[in-house]
């Protein structure tokens, strides 16, 4: 019987090894993910106003913000609030009606007064927007309620979010839109007309 | 050495074969997307729950209809293009919610919401097995290079899944010298 057994330390020797050279790439390969998200996201584009902007299914041309008693469609604001209404070219740029043109524009970040999406208007028949063709560009009016007792502010910065179109999905293989980023973003004056 | 050479081969001709498996393979959407029942003008198309049949087709600038006491106009930046046509059920009661006005360029336009409340409007009516069947309207919004040599695509929901939807050949004459009207009354087309 040897006094030393060789073989049992030269394996033992190698899952060390093994286990210290794995767990060295684990910990390399999560500080190096920590480093990549701490690096500021890359500056949005900015546009100037009534400048087209392409955004995925859409292209959007963001015209003029203002501040109104009453909603795009003629009727009163509920008490207590006034309505921020930004008016917009929308059109549809893919090859179906679509209806999801909801979290295209969003406000940032001026915070609690104008959270969430905004309603949708078609300024042309002073209604609230349900679908909009393709190759039918449609002047649209987004508004979102604004407390009475909230400073109106002087701009209004808005983001623009696309999606990119995917043939096949990862799940079932289907087409649709997916990966939502926002590519533009543009400032505009918040005019008082009434 | 002729060994390792022989696993790297079998692994690269299995890769290859789940590549070309993968390609080859038909999309989600393919697989389970409509069964055409394909007709024209005139014809009564019958699909698995419902049967049409279209009539006419106007081409007109501007919409007009009175509802609830108001009047409504309504306009467009294309033309807006009237459809006839006659709904049945089969043997279960359906509603047909779907429509769609496919242009030469296969752009698909569906049917106009911003006449949902007109009179006479065909989509979303319940049909009974039995009944006569239902007369009445679909509308669209079109660009106006959208009206030649276009496809009426109808089916019970929007995306039909394994389940029938009746295309309909709009070619000419029927939509090849069209007559654009200035004015269309929906309550007068609803009437009659």
């Amino acid at each position: 019987m040897p006094l030393l057994n060789i073989h049992g330390l030269r394996q033992s020797l190698v899952t060390r090894i093994a286990t210290g050279i794995g767990g060295a790439i684990a910990v390399i390969v999560s500080t190096g993910y920590s480093i990549v998200a701490a690096i500021p996201s890359v500056e949005i584009p900015q546009f100037e106003p009534k400048a087209p902007i392409a955004a995925g299914a859409w292209q959007v041309v963001p015209l003029h913000a203002s501040i109104h008693a009453r909603r795009p469609d003629g009727n009163p604001m509920p008490q207590g609030t006034r309505a921020l209404i930004v008016e917009l070219d929308m059109t549809n740029q893919t090859a179906l009606s679509r209806n999801d043109f909801a979290s295209v524009l969003a406000a940032d970040p001026l915070g609690a007064e104008m959270k969430g999406t905004p309603t949708y208007y078609l300024v042309r028949d002073k209604t609230i927007l349900s679908t909009l063709h393709p190759n039918m560009t449609e002047r649209v009016a987004a508004m979102w309620p604004l407390a009475d007792n909230v400073a109106v502010p002087e701009h209004v910065r808005l983001t623009i979010t696309a999606k990119t179109y995917k043939p096949r999905d990862n799940l079932y293989g289907a087409p649709g839109w997916f990966n939502a980023k926002k590519v533009a973003a543009v400032t505009l004056p918040v005019a008082r007309s009434d | 050495m002729i060994r390792v050479f022989g696993y790297l081969l079998a692994i690269a001709i299995a890769a290859g074969l789940l590549l070309a498996m993968q390609r080859s393979t038909p999309g989600y959407a393919n697989l389970t997307g409509p069964i055409p029942v394909v007709g024209k003008v005139g014809d009564l198309i019958e699909t698995r729950r419902f049967d049409v049949t279209l009539e006419t087709i106007r081409f007109a600038r501007r919409l007009h209809f009175t509802r609830y006491g108001r009047n409504h106009e309504r306009d467009t930046t294309g033309v807006w293009a009237v459809v006839t046509a006659k709904f049945s059920a089969r043997n279960v009661s359906v509603t047909v919610n779907s429509a769609t006005w496919q242009g030469p360029t296969e752009l698909r336009y569906s049917a106009s919401s911003r006449v949902e409340n007109a009179p006479g409007v065909l989509l979303g009516r319940r049909l009974e097995p039995g009944l006569s069947p239902q007369r009445g309207l679909i509308i669209f919004e079109i660009p106006a290079d959208q009206v030649a040599d276009a496809t009426l695509l109808v089916s019970e929901t929007n995306w039909p899944r394994l389940d029938s939807e009746a295309r309909i050949s709009l070619s000419s004459p029927a939509t090849g010298t069209a007559l654009v009207a200035d004015m269309l009354d929906l309550n007068r087309l609803a009437d009659d």
